[in-house]
Formats: C-alpha cells, sequence, structure tokens
C-alpha cells in the first residue's frame, strides 16, 4: 500500500510537471506458485490495481498445471502469422503509478506469464527446448515471428515496428538456461527508438517455455515529448518482481537438464546476441534497385 | 504573441501569398506564421497523413467562404475596426484565425500548431499520435496492442470494426486497453473476430473527455474538430468497404458525431455501414438525424445510454423520427419495451436520489426498485448503475 494520502487514485489536477510518482509497495506483495507441465513456478508481486477498472488480471488456479490439466493443449495463437506457436498467458498483473497530490497517473507497469510452445502441427520433438543452443533456436524463431513480422505498412513496409533483442543478458539463478532482454519499438524513422516490452524468457520442460513481459506505459510527457516524472518507481518494482521468479523443477524436466547437463558440460545461454535483422516478411532491396527506393532506406524522403 | 490585425500593417506587401497562386481567392499569411505553415508543408511533403488532409482543406479556402461554415470552419466575431470577418479554423495539427478581406481574399492571421505532431523524434511519439490505429490482443499478455497507421486507412476488410475512443487516455495502448472492451459490447458475444483479427481505433490525445452534461451538443465541442476533419478522411476512404461498424466509445461519441457532420456537408454517404454509441457523453440523437442522411444501416439498438437520463431522453426525442423512416428497423416493439426500459431509466436516479435525501435506507432503496419492476429490471439498474459508478470513479 502506498501513502494514500498524498498519492490518492484521484486525478483532479492533471500536469505535466516533473514529479515522482508512487506505485503499490512491494512489501505487501504476496506469492504465487504457478505448476507447468509438473514444475513449479514462483513468482511474488503486489496484488492488481489498474488505473481503470476494465483491465482485468489473469490468475493462476492453485493446483492446476497449465499443461497437465488442459488435454487440448495450448491454443494457437492466430494473432502471430504462420500459426505455429500455442500461447496461453498463466498470469496477469497491472500496478498503476500516481503522482503526488492527485496529479493524475503518471504511468503503469504491466507484467504478464505466458506458456508458449510449438503448436501440433509445428511440434519438432527431437529437440528439447532446455538445452541453450535449441532453446536460442526456438527463441529466435519466436521473435522472428511475433515481432518480426510487423513493419509500418504500404510504402514503408520495408520499415520494421520492432528492434531487437538489445541489452541481451543470461542468467544463472534458474536451474535452466535463461536470458533477459528488451525489444524496442521503433518508429517511421531510425532515431525514434525506445524500449517498449522487458522479457525474461526460459525453458520449464521439454516442449515448453516460459517468456515473462513487463511493459511500461508512460503517460505523462512535457511539452518537448519527453518523460514528465521519475521512472524508477517502476524500474524498482519491475526488477523486484523479475528477480523473485523462482522455478523448481517437476522429476521429468530434471531428468532432461541431468541429461542435457551431462552432455554439454554447462547450462548457460550465450553472452550475445545480435539484433535480429527485422522485418521478416519482406526482403530489402539491394543496391542495385531504383535510386528512390535506395533514397528511402536511407530514410532521406 | 499576436499577430498584427489592424489593416495599415496587414497589405499583400507584407503578407506572403500560400495559396491561390494560380487560380480561385489568394491565400495569405502573416509573415511571422509563414514559417510555421512551411513546416506543416514539410510536414505533409514527409507524407505524414494529417498534414497532407490540413494543407488540402486550407487550399480548400480558396474555393471561398460559401457553405464553408461547417464542423472546423466556425465563424468568429466581425472586426469592429475593418468590419472584416473572422473565421476560425480547426485541422489536425492547427488552429489558424483567418481574416476575410473586402476584396474576398483570405488572410491567415494566427496559426497555432500543435507541437505534439511536429515531432519527428520522440519517445512514444507513434503512441500519442492523433490518427487511426490497428489494435490486436496480445495472447501473451491479455494485453490491447495499438499501432499507428500512418496512412489513416481502414484495413479491407469486410464487416471491420473500428472503434472511436474518447480523450484522456495516455496513449493509444491505454486507449486500446480500456475502450476495445466497451465497443465490443456492441457486438455482443460473438467477439471471437475481434479478438483474432484485431480492429482499428481512432484515437484523440487529449487531457478531458469530450462532452458531459453540460457539453452535451457534440456539434459544439471544440476540442474535438480537429480530430473530426481526420476521422471523417477516414470514413469517407473507408466507404468501399462493406459493412464498417463504427463504434464510439464514451466521449467518443462527439468526434464521431462531428465526423458524420462533416461527410453530411460533403454529401458523401455510406452505404451499408453502421454506427454504436457506447455510452455516449453527447447527445445520440444529433448522430442519429446524421445517420440517417448518411444512409447508414441501424440496428435497433443504437446507442446505449445506460442510466443516464439525458441519454434516455435525447434517444426518446428521435424514436418518432426513427419510426418513420423506413429503413430504420427501430419499431413499434422496440419504442414500447424503450417506453418500459426508459421509465425504469428515468424513474430509478428520481427514486434513489429521493431516498438519499431523506436518509438512505437499503430497505427504501430496495421498496423503490420494486415498486418499479421485478427482479430482473432491478439487475438490470444495478448493473447499469454500478457501470456508471465505476467508470466515473474509475474504480
Amino acid at each position: 500500500m502506498r501513502n494514500i494520502f498524498k498519492y490518492p487514485p484521484i486525478e483532479w489536477r492533471k500536469r505535466n510537471e516533473y514529479v515522482a510518482p508512487q506505485g503499490p509497495l512491494y512489501s505487501w506483495a504476496t506469492s504465487t506458485d504457478i505448476s507447468i507441465a509438473g514444475s513449479r513456478l514462483g513468482i511474488k508481486a503486489p496484488s492488481h490495481s489498474p488505473r481503470r477498472a476494465a483491465a482485468k488480471p489473469v490468475s493462476a488456479y492453485p493446483g492446476y498445471d497449465v499443461i497437465f490439466d488442459s488435454p487440448a493443449g495450448l491454443h494457437t495463437d492466430l494473432t502471430i502469422p504462420g500459426g505455429r506457436w500455442g500461447v496461453a498467458c498463466v498470469w496477469s498483473r497491472r500496478w498503476a503509478f500516481y503522482g503526488p497530490w492527485m496529479t493524475g497517473c503518471k504511468g503503469e507497469l504491466v507484467t504478464a506469464i505466458a506458456v508458449i510452445g510449438r503448436s501440433d502441427e509445428h511440434r519438432n520433438l527431437n529437440i528439447s527446448f532446455l538445452s541453450p543452443n535449441a532453446f536460442e533456436t526456438i527463441l529466435m524463431q519466436y521473435l522472428n515471428d511475433c515481432y518480426g513480422t510487423e513493419n509500418w505498412e504500404g510504402e514503408r513496409s520495408h520499415v520494421p515496428r520492432f528492434h531487437g533483442p538489445v541489452d541481451w543478458k543470461r542468467h544463472t539463478h534458474l536451474p535452466v538456461p535463461s536470458a533477459s532482454f528488451n525489444i524496442c519499438s521503433r518508429g517511421e524513422d531510425v532515431g525514434c527508438l525506445y524500449v517498449r516490452d522487458h522479457l525474461f524468457a526460459f525453458p520449464v520442460s521439454d516442449q515448453y517455455f516460459v517468456l515473462v513481459t513487463a511493459t511500461q506505459h508512460h503517460y505523462s510527457r512535457d511539452e518537448s515529448g519527453d518523460l514528465a516524472f521519475d521512472v524508477t518507481p517502476m524500474q524498482d518494482l519491475q526488477n523486484q518482481v523479475l528477480q523473485s521468479i523462482s522455478l523448481e523443477l517437476g522429476r521429468e524436466a530434471k531428468a532432461s537438464v541431468d541429461k542435457i547437463k551431462a552432455e554439454l558440460g554447462s547450462l548457460y545461454m550465450s553472452k550475445d546476441f545480435a539484433p535480429l535483422k527485422w522485418p521478416t516478411n519482406i526482403y530489402p532491396p539491394e543496391a542495385d534497385s531504383s535510386p528512390e527506393t535506395r533514397q528511402v532506406l536511407r530514410g532521406e524522403v | 504573441m499576436s499577430a498584427p490585425t489592424s489593416p495599415q500593417t496587414l497589405s499583400p506587401q507584407n503578407t506572403a501569398l500560400i495559396a491561390g497562386r494560380n487560380a480561385g481567392k489568394p491565400i495569405r499569411c502573416v509573415t511571422e506564421y509563414q514559417e510555421s505553415f512551411e513546416k506543416l508543408q514539410r510536414a505533409a511533403n514527409r507524407n505524414h497523413h494529417w498534414a497532407r488532409i490540413a494543407i488540402k482543406e486550407l487550399n480548400a479556402l480558396t474555393t471561398g467562404m460559401a457553405g464553408k461554415n461547417n464542423v472546423y470552419v466556425r465563424p468568429g466575431e466581425r472586426q469592429l475596426s475593418t468590419g472584416d470577418e473572422k473565421y476560425y479554423v480547426f485541422l489536425p495539427g492547427l488552429k489558424a484565425t483567418a481574416v476575410r478581406w473586402p476584396n474576398d481574399q483570405f488572410c491567415i492571421t494566427e496559426l497555432v500548431m500543435d507541437d505534439n505532431y511536429y515531432r519527428v523524434q520522440g519517445q512514444g511519439d507513434e503512441q500519442t499520435r492523433l490518427g487511426t490505429y490497428r489494435v490486436s490482443q496480445l495472447q501473451r499478455t491479455g494485453e490491447w496492442q495499438a499501432r499507428y497507421v500512418e496512412n489513416g486507412q481502414v484495413t479491407k476488410q469486410v464487416g471491420r470494426l473500428v472503434t472511436v475512443a474518447d480523450a484522456d487516455y495516455g496513449s493509444a495502448d491505454e486507449a486500446a486497453t480500456y475502450s476495445v472492451p466497451g465497443a465490443l459490447t456492441f457486438l455482443g458475444d460473438n467477439t471471437a473476430t475481434v479478438r483474432r483479427m484485431g480492429c482499428d481505433m481512432h484515437y484523440t490525445p487529449g487531457k478531458k473527455h469530450f462532452g458531459g452534461m453540460l457539453r452535451y451538443n457534440p456539434l459544439s465541442i471544440d476540442s474535438g474538430r480537429s480530430s473530426a476533419v481526420h476521422l471523417a478522411a477516414t470514413m469517407e476512404s473507408a466507404r468501399d468497404i462493406d459493412s464498417v461498424a463504427w463504434v464510439s466509445d464514451f466521449g467518443g461519441s462527439a468526434v464521431l458525431t462531428q465526423a458524420m457532420q462533416i461527410l453530411v456537408d460533403k454529401g458523401v454517404s455510406l452505404k451499408g455501414h453502421t454506427i454504436y454509441l457506447n455510452r455516449p457523453r453527447t447527445s445520440p440523437a444529433k448522430a442519429l438525424k446524421l445517420a440517417h442522411e448518411l444512409k447508414l444501416t441501424l440496428n435497433k439498438k443504437f446507442a446505449n445510454t445506460g442510466a443516464n437520463l439525458q441519454g434516455a431522453l435525447s434517444q426518446f426525442s428521435v424514436a418518432g423520427r426513427r419510426m418513420n423512416n423506413i429503413n430504420d428497423p427501430y419499431g413499434r416493439g422496440q419504442h414500447a419495451m424503450a417506453w418500459f426500459k426508459g421509465a425504469v431509466t428515468l424513474s430509478t436516479p428520481v427514486g434513489i436520489g429521493a431516498a438519499l435525501a431523506s436518509g438512505p435506507a437499503i430497505a427504501m432503496l430496495g421498496s423503490i426498485a420494486t415498486a418499479i419492476g421485478g427482479a430482473g429490471a432491478i439487475y438490470a439498474i444495478g448493473q447499469s448503475v454500478a457501470e456508471d459508478v465505476r467508470r466515473r470513479y474509475k474504480l
């Protein structure tokens, strides 16, 4: 609970002066356990407190296994072109951050946990997601399908809407290979890049991985378009929530991990991961194409 | 900084010609604002959809003022010193003040540019622009994501849903997350298509809701005019797509109604399209009259005004017009039902008000609700009051 007197969820004096907003206190956070294919994922986060009530949280039922207890498996995500991925959001929260003395909502932090696997027609039983090399390939394919297919339509269909992964960081605190990185949103011009999604990915079984998405929505800007508030409180909460994620492997997954560990020696993902070439759905014209096209590509028009 | 307005300083010598060089009435601009105008032109050359609309509409002034007293060109007061007529022009990205000289030339004496539009590079710039957005629901987070569409066109898909969001949202993503679920109530239970294929959204950045109890006439709201010009262009270019549904949410009804007025003035008709107002904050009666003129295909229910007294009255005021229109499916059956429901809507706030005035006793509230109708009515009242309170206080 934040200081409700100084930072009430009321917006009677909305303004864009530079302030430090306050969101939910992390010391009031509660732990949740989610069962995924026999493994147990733990996360500690404050309760759902969005800006408007229309945004509902997603919660996992205790004792319900996301994979084992849904006989049809994951539903294919048809919003991603190709239909190669089965996706299920198993947990999500939204927290609003308010400025002092009723100066309005400055931003919202959304954190969601999704379980992702290849859809039934595109499953490959020969590879295990738990192997770091295979997982890198799988992650690359997923990012290409999910973010790489988005472009600025029409005349600018060669311009991607997203750029990433950037700030790739591998982690060793989980018993499986894991990495976190950012995906940037990209405007029509190259200079317009800003971090949109912070992703944390790790496999939980041979056929499924978990993708934790943290997105900060910023609502308050000054005349020049810069943020008019301190994002540190949002960033702190995001870090605390992501750091609280723990994973306890099930029997089957543990056996797989031990086998891979014996084969490869380590479970670390690679140190670096270069940004992918997006958009994937068009081929950039070569240098011998028309001068106009090249001009457009250089961003001179 | 105010522009010189005395007749001595304003003459063809110290103003720049910006349009009507070859044909039509010349349009001049005070040199002070020539730079702003060139900035607008550069934006249009960079292929910014809204800037091209603004340039086109400014150039349209060369055809004179006849019939231009419309949504985005408003007559102002006559200048006392010279008797010149003054006009305010509301366009995406700018608000211009033009003076008509006695020789029928126009001179732009003031140009207020909205800086939000001209930033080429800004953090999250494509999230705060006025315009059309593609909206889709991300399955991995359950959130609605909005992506700016440069040319402002609606996706060419039969039966496409286009929502018109209210202002008062911090970003287009937020507008999508909170207004698309509201607009989906129009589709009833069949929301699977939109959740799969997404929809389009017209977003207006701003700090305040449009409309409200005291600003109930959608055509007198100034803050929505420039947005309406943009939406009208989008609607006009979408008229060949079959069965597009334009659904406004909350204050978006002001923008939608103004855009419809622009189309009616232009003589465009949108055959086969439909509109719906979800919890409008402006008069649904005005929108209905325009909908008839645009030859829209309406549904029996045209607006969801909830427990709003003003909204219920406004809908009743056009019931006769709807019943007389042979193409409108609203008939006597619906009207009888609307009378019953309307009686409930009207008497509930009155009853609750009376109960509160004489001490809020739950038993008393209950007896009023029971007197009005059966259990179904109580449930309906409870739902709509709760929804209204939640919306109003952002619970």
